[in-house]
């Protein structure tokens, strides 16, 4: 049996090729005015996933001349993509994609170069149900380091007791209460962790790239004072 | 001479190179899939900003988006010139495609210049980091195919007849790698740009 590249002979002609451009580019004009169109943004989503399957159809059914082809082409072609899809979803679902906010801790903070340093990471104000966990938290288990993943800070900072707190971005925070009263001359360990957490660019540990943001603001003075004493208790 | 493929026989009686290209376009579909899925999963963790609705220009997005879909056609016109032994408007069409490749690969470097501009760089959060590395591929993908259109059109000149070999086999090739770079744009613009940047 010779081998053949397909049966070109049964390939659409350039006319349907230009219809199907037509289309193509008359689903995408719709694809963005739907995201215009405020009365739509319920469906918004589903309409869009839609759509883009529609296009997405079309170029590998007639560009790419699987409707024509031999089906092993569409075989390998198509059990890779739905082994992709499998994967896709299963891993949003791990990582509950489908279920949390969008940026729920997001400071929208300019990172520009240089701007940002320091030591101490804090996320954005809390919602009602996170204070109320953060006080339960930090008056009874202080030493626990649970405000310190709560506030986000060990995503750049580590702590070697406290499970979530394992970054590496920023300096280990192991030993910082001790620590710190030799950091900076004149400062105590006190006053130089709260200069740390409200004003991060005034220090910058050597070694470290300056991007911790100014995220005091962001804290209440109850918060700040925990996040405070907590680092102070860490010998 | 002889068409290439008629010396080989297969036991599927399909050519090898097309089912090889199917096979790795299959095996591609993961590879995006998964930097798609990272993708969302981390963009929304960020945090510092500036975030996908700060920073994503849906206006300028959906022009290269334009432009890579009509590439596209282009280089559909070109396969079927190709098969039609028309080497004239194989050249026309080609030509077109690689062109409105650079346009598209032109949107990008404006795109990743204005948002470097704007304090995103990979290095910024885990919306940088995920959406530059994704985008970044698909961008590499791009320039890889236009580098072989454009061997392909230097090749049309120095040696027309191999081309032209089994309906354009060499072309086919290139054509099914140039659409499936066009496909993933259709997710990523719809799931990065459209649903992510609003």
């Amino acid at each position: 049996m010779s081998a053949s590249a397909g049966p070109e002979t049964n390939h659409p002609t350039p006319l349907t090729y230009f219809k199907a451009a037509m289309i193509l580019v008359i689903i995408t004009a719709i694809e963005v005015g739907i995201v215009y169109i405020a009365a739509l943004e319920s469906i918004m989503i589903p309409l869009l996933i839609v759509l883009s399957v529609i296009k997405f159809a079309i170029v590998v059914l007639f560009y790419m001349h699987l409707k024509f082809d031999h089906s092993l082409f569409s075989w390998m072609f198509f059990g890779g993509l739905t082994v992709a899809l499998f994967a896709f979803i299963l891993v949003l679902t791990l990582f509950q994609v489908f279920s949390s906010p969008s940026n729920p801790e997001v400071v929208t903070v300019e990172a520009k170069h240089g701007e940002v340093a320091h030591e101490e990471e804090i996320s954005k104000e809390p919602s009602a149900e996170e204070e109320t966990s953060a006080e339960a938290v930090s008056t009874d288990n202080q030493s626990t380091g649970n405000i310190l993943v709560a506030k986000g800070c060990g995503a750049c900072h580590a702590v070697t007791d406290v499970s979530g707190a394992t970054g590496v971005l920023g300096p280990s925070l192991d030993g910082i209460g001790s620590r710190a009263s030799s950091r900076q001359q004149g400062l105590s360990a006190e006053e130089y962790i709260r200069e740390s957490i409200e004003s991060p660019a005034a220090f910058v540990v050597e070694g470290f790239d300056p991007i911790m943001p100014e995220l005091r603001s962001t804290l209440t003075d109850s918060e700040f004072e925990q996040l405070v004493s907590y680092l102070m208790s860490l010998n | 001479m002889e068409p290439e493929t008629s010396t080989h026989h297969t036991t599927t009686g399909l050519n090898h190179r097309k089912l090889l290209m199917w096979a790795f376009l299959g095996s591609d579909c993961m590879f995006f899939g998964s930097l798609i899925a990272t993708y969302l999963i981390y963009q929304s963790r960020s945090i510092v900003g500036p975030i996908p609705a700060d920073i994503l220009d849906i206006p300028v997005t959906s022009v290269s988006t334009f432009v890579l879909l009509m590439s596209s056609f282009m280089m559909v016109l070109s396969y079927n010139a190709i098969g039609k032994g028309d080497m004239r408007r194989f050249r026309i069409w080609v030509m077109g495609t690689i062109l409105m490749g650079c346009t598209f690969l032109g949107f990008q470097v404006y795109e990743f210049r204005e948002f470097a501009l704007h304090g995103l760089t990979p290095r910024t959060n885990l919306f940088g980091s995920t959406f530059f590395t994704l985008t970044g591929f698909h961008g590499a993908h791009v320039t890889l195919g236009v580098i072989w259109l454009a061997s392909l059109f230097w090749f049309s000149y120095k040696d027309p007849e191999t081309l032209k070999k089994d309906h354009g086999l060499s072309v086919d090739l290139a054509a099914l790698y140039w659409h499936f770079v066009d496909i993933v744009w259709i997710v990523i613009f719809t799931v990065v740009y459209l649903i992510g940047g609003v």
